[in-house]
């Protein structure tokens, strides 16, 4: 019933019994669910590549807590939006869970509409980055595509300076620059250089890394 | 008779003086004073014998120089008769006093015995069994083969007791204990105190009916006042009577003992009860917790069915398995209640056939988030085969707890990484045996003396309760706690509870 591509909802919790409840729930909206009694069983899942999707993660589990998983996945790159779930309101935790970026802090027992909600906004926050993500993907093919002289000019070009003076920097002419400048807009796919800073600008992160 | 003896001496005496004096027969009247010397016991002491016998023998002489005083003629013969008189009278006055000195001895034991058997602090009583012994003979002869089979053709005879026993005497204790004035009173009681326990007086049968020197036995009875009294009564059957012709019953009021006996035990069961509801108390936490998990469930599971409901196509299987989880949910928060409801309340011990891997296992899950909130790393090492123990489950698992939660606190001052519990069983041939291991710190060697001790403490807040009643519970079922540590490499608290035998 619910869809391949539809969002997939991780649970993590050491009680089974709470897990299944949890299963229910989400399938009863037609999410997909998959469970996991600890978080190295999670951690072999999530290397695997996940499309849309969010944790639900209980905050005392054995071997290493909730917060402490968090904390590695984001060690490792992994920015899945996380649901905490507690048996107990602990002010200080709750605080430090929220701070190190968690969507929500459910106490237990929650309301299905409150844990729905979170699931709904964790969900929504994943997708959001997965656009801005898939979005940067598709520049920086483009930018791959260009000749090493045509990445030159279009720093150059984003930086404002006119062609005559990118020529001179480059010691070549401008009628030269010209060229590559018309090839690269095409190539990125703009038409207005307003247009190439904003890209430029998006991609500008992944370039320094 | 003593009263008259010595008038009767007196004029014996005067008598023989006069015949032997005034006349003159060739015979020695005086030898006739022998029987002053033996009348003379009847009321005389042994300086009284004495000095009797002295005077006969003075009188004698005096007879004889009294006579011959102006006549000297017979003298021999006369003097003679004269000493054979006195010889005579002195080696009856030697024996007499011999006599005497034998009877005082005995006078004085038989006083001793007599103070004895009055004045100890145990009832006594002198029974004649001549008749009952007489019957059961007379039972064998018939070829009856055992008190089991009389019990069977005629259960009635034990009613015959009453009858075939005569009471002889009594001292005062079995009076007192009987409240009643004298033995004749008490020997109206006889048949009630005979026949009040069935059971013990067909044991008490099957002991003559044996040829056993004794039958001891405990019971209870009402005295005369109605009073109930527990008392422990002992039949000496003594060898030199086969024909039962004098038994001894001692007896022993013991009412105040055990009442002081059941009121201890009462105190421990109290005292019991409140350290296990103390320990709960340290746990309401923990236990909230465990009650939260399976609530959460069920709350979900619910929320989940009436969504399935409420879809546009209603999907009902997935309405009956929600239902069905939220079932199970509930009774798996009834079980946790259960368990928590046993653990407070007060009841007496009940034995039962105890798995303790189960009661491992259960108290566990009582502490689990203790566990987890102290980083403490658990590791569970339970043998598969691990025998039954008789025993009351809450207790052992009183027990467990109290291990389990000593285990935690040890550790609070561990560094984190290496905060271990090892939970051990381990089968034995004739116990089941418990090891709970701490990396802790260990215990000083002080601490280590003293550990059961009731009152000694080693935490701010403790009451020092906890162990000496772990050793009292585990003792009561038999087993025994130890408590083995290295300074800096943990503690192993171990206790063994015994395999239930055939017979128990």
């Amino acid at each position: 019933m619910a869809k391949p591509t539809s969002p997939l909802v991780f649970v993590v919790d050491d009680d089974v019994h709470l897990r299944e409840a949890l299963r229910n729930l989400f399938e009863s909206v037609g999410m997909r669910v998959e469970l996991f009694g600890s978080t190295s069983e999670l951690l072999v899942r999530l290397a695997k590549g996940t499309s849309e999707s969010c944790l639900v993660l209980d905050i005392r589990l054995p071997g290493v807590s909730g917060l402490d998983f968090q904390n590695q996945l984001a060690k490792i790159g992994n920015n899945i939006p996380i649901i905490f779930m507690t048996g107990h309101g602990d002010v200080p935790m709750s605080v430090r869970a929220m701070k190190a970026g968690a969507i929500d802090f459910l106490t237990k027992p929650f309301r299905d509409q409150d844990m729905l909600d979170a699931v709904s906004n964790a969900l929504a926050l994943d997708r959001s980055r997965r656009a801005v993500d898939g979005e940067v993907s598709a520049l920086m093919t483009r930018y791959e595509s260009l000749t090493m002289r045509e990445r030159q000019v279009l720093a150059l070009v984003t930086t404002g300076l006119m062609n005559k003076q990118i020529a001179g920097e480059l010691g070549v002419s401008e009628i030269t620059v010209k060229i590559h400048r018309g090839r690269l807009m095409e190539k990125m796919g703009v038409r207005t250089l307003a247009e190439l800073v904003k890209e430029y600008e998006t991609i500008l992160p992944r370039l320094k890394t | 008779m003593s009263r008259f003896s010595p008038l009767a001496a007196a004029l014996i005496t005067s008598a023989i003086f006069l015949l032997d004096t005034l006349t003159e027969l060739d015979i020695a009247i005086a030898v006739l004073y022998v029987a002053v010397v033996l009348l003379a016991l009847n009321f005389a002491g042994q300086i009284g014998i004495v000095l009797i016998g002295a005077a006969c023998m003075g009188l004698t002489l005096l007879s004889f120089l009294i006579s011959h005083a102006d006549d000297l003629t017979e003298l021999e013969d006369s003097l003679a008769r004269c000493l054979v008189s006195i010889t005579a009278i002195a080696i009856t006055t030697l024996l007499g006093f011999r006599l005497k000195t034998s009877m005082n001895v005995l006078g004085a034991s038989e006083l001793r015995y007599r103070t004895i058997f009055l004045a100890t602090g145990v009832g006594i009583l002198q029974m004649d069994f001549r008749s009952l012994k007489g019957a059961i003979e007379k039972l064998k002869s018939d070829g009856v083969r055992d008190i089991d089979q009389v019990q069977r053709l005629d259960p009635g005879f034990v009613l015959k007791i009453p009858k075939t026993v005569r009471l002889i005497n009594a001292n005062e204790t079995a009076l007192k204990i009987f409240n009643v004035t004298d033995i004749n009173a008490l020997e109206a009681m006889l048949p009630t105190i005979i026949t009040a326990d069935m059971d013990k007086s067909w044991k008490f049968l099957a002991a003559i009916w044996a040829g056993s020197p004794s039958y001891e036995a405990e019971t209870v009875i009402n005295n005369a006042e109605g009073t109930q009294l527990i008392v422990l009564y002992n039949v000496a059957f003594p060898a030199d009577c086969p024909a039962l012709d004098m038994v001894l019953i001692s007896i022993m009021d013991v009412t105040a003992r055990r009442a002081t006996e059941n009121q201890l035990h009462s105190a421990r069961m109290e005292l019991t009860h409140v350290a296990r509801v103390a320990t709960l108390g340290e746990l309401t936490v923990s236990i909230a917790h465990e009650l939260n998990q399976p609530l959460a469930a069920m709350i979900t599971n619910g929320a989940a069915g009436l969504r399935w409901l409420k879809r546009v196509e209603p999907d009902l299987a997935k309405v009956q398995s929600s239902m069905e989880s939220m079932v199970a949910d509930a009774k798996r928060a009834s079980e946790i209640i259960k368990n928590l409801r046993a653990l407070s309340k007060k009841s007496s011990p009940v034995a039962a056939h105890v798995n303790l891997n189960e009661v491992l296992e259960e108290t566990v899950a009582l502490v689990q988030r203790e566990i987890d909130i102290n980083r403490v790393s658990l590791q569970f090492a339970l043998a598969a085969d691990l025998p039954q123990v008789a025993g009351d489950r809450v207790q052992l698992q009183q027990v467990i707890l109290n291990l389990l939660l000593n285990a935690i606190q040890a550790m609070s001052q561990t560094s984190e990484n290496i905060r271990k519990l090892l939970i051990e069983s381990i089968a034995d041939e004739r116990a089941a045996l418990v090891k709970i291991h701490d990396s802790g710190p260990g215990l000083t060697p002080e601490t280590r003396e003293k550990l059961f001790s009731p009152f000694y403490t080693t935490k701010p807040e403790g009451m020092g309760m906890g162990l000496s009643i772990c050793r009292s519970i585990v003792t009561a079922h038999g087993g025994s706690i130890t408590a083995n540590s290295l300074q800096g490499a943990g503690t192993t608290f171990e206790f063994t509870i015994p395999v239930e035998t055939e017979a128990g």
